[in-house]
């Protein structure tokens, strides 16, 4: 069945793991800059620094949100929890844990979920008139566009 | 909502006296600070056993940009552990202050009673117009509120 909202990762979203040396400026404005490159909308939610004695702590979370179309809409939510951050020269030192999930939205500026006939009209329309386009179009073209951003990200790490 | 709850966290030393005045300023040279008792809505000052402070603030920023719109910034303060440090800053020691700070903030524009008010003639034609002249209003805040958000972020000395 079609849902209004829905993951296209795994429950928990993809997971990036990475210990050592990277550029976490260089991380992070990539990642700004690839939303910006496919028409996303960045959002920073949340940024949280924290000063330890073994090496500062950060906590980023962003989400990028396009609108495909007038009914579709998708939205990539980063996490980025980075510990024991280090400076070594210009680069830095750290374990990072990247998390991302992807979630494809139908009408998202709620036009069809007024009342019961319109959202029984949602529900045929979706699952009987365009399920074939949503699941091989535009499901396929967010998970097309999430490998290319987790590629970026692990190229930047280092890990491709 | 077109700024939902963005929020800004360090555990670590900020010249926090700084930050507020910096901030006031801000709204002021971009012209969402009209009158300075309007824009704090909340100032709770609790000081605990042993002088560490707790400051909670509220603030609503307001700037009318047409007979029917008005841009709104809301910012919370929330600085939890507050106590000062002196640090030496090349030749200078400055009192600055320690303690985990959260800032919140979003955005939105909110209609004036005026637009609710209009009927006629004159309705459709603002029918026509207003969608296009929304969509440079969101623009123009999205780009203010996080123009702000970055230039808190940076004088917090946490990364952009």
């Amino acid at each position: 069945m079609i849902n209004k909202k829905e993951k296209i990762t795994p429950a928990k979203g993809l997971l990036i793991k990475y210990q050592g040396e990277f550029d976490l400026e260089k991380l992070y404005k990539s990642c700004k800059d690839w939303f910006n490159s496919k028409e996303y909308d960045f959002t920073e939610k949340e940024h949280t620094e924290k000063e330890k004695n073994y090496g500062n702590e950060l906590l980023i979370k962003f989400i990028g949100e396009r609108e495909v179309d007038d009914y579709v809409k998708f939205e990539i939510e980063t996490f980025f929890f980075i510990l024991e951050i280090k400076k070594k020269g210009k680069r830095e030192t750290a374990k990072v844990k990247i998390n991302v999930e992807a979630k494809r939205i139908l009408d998202y500026k709620d036009k069809w979920q007024g009342n019961a006939f319109n959202k029984f009209l949602f529900f045929v329309y979706n699952n009987y008139i365009i399920k074939n386009k949503i699941e091989k179009v535009y499901e396929d073209k967010l998970f097309n566009e999430l490998m290319e951003y987790t590629g970026m990200i692990k190229g930047v790490l280092g890990l491709q | 909502m077109l700024v939902p709850f963005v929020k800004i966290k360090k555990d670590g030393i900020v010249d926090f006296n700084e930050l507020y005045r910096s901030t006031k300023k801000y709204l002021e040279d971009y012209g969402l600070l009209k009158d300075e008792e309007e824009l704090e809505k909340k100032f709770i000052d609790r000081t605990k056993p042993g002088g560490v402070k707790q400051l909670e603030i509220a603030w609503e920023a307001r700037k009318k940009i047409s007979s029917f719109f008005v841009y709104v910034i809301k910012i919370w303060f929330l600085i939890i552990g507050m106590t000062d440090v002196e640090v030496q800053q090349r030749d200078i020691k400055r009192k600055l202050q320690k303690a985990s700070f959260e800032i919140r903030m979003d955005a939105y524009i909110e209609t004036t009673g005026d637009l609710e008010n209009i009927g006629g003639l004159k309705r459709i034609y603002l029918n026509f117009v207003i969608p296009k002249r929304i969509e440079g209003y969101k623009a123009d805040l999205y780009d203010k509120a996080y123009k702000l958000h970055t230039f808190m972020k940076e004088f917090m000395g946490m990364r952009d």
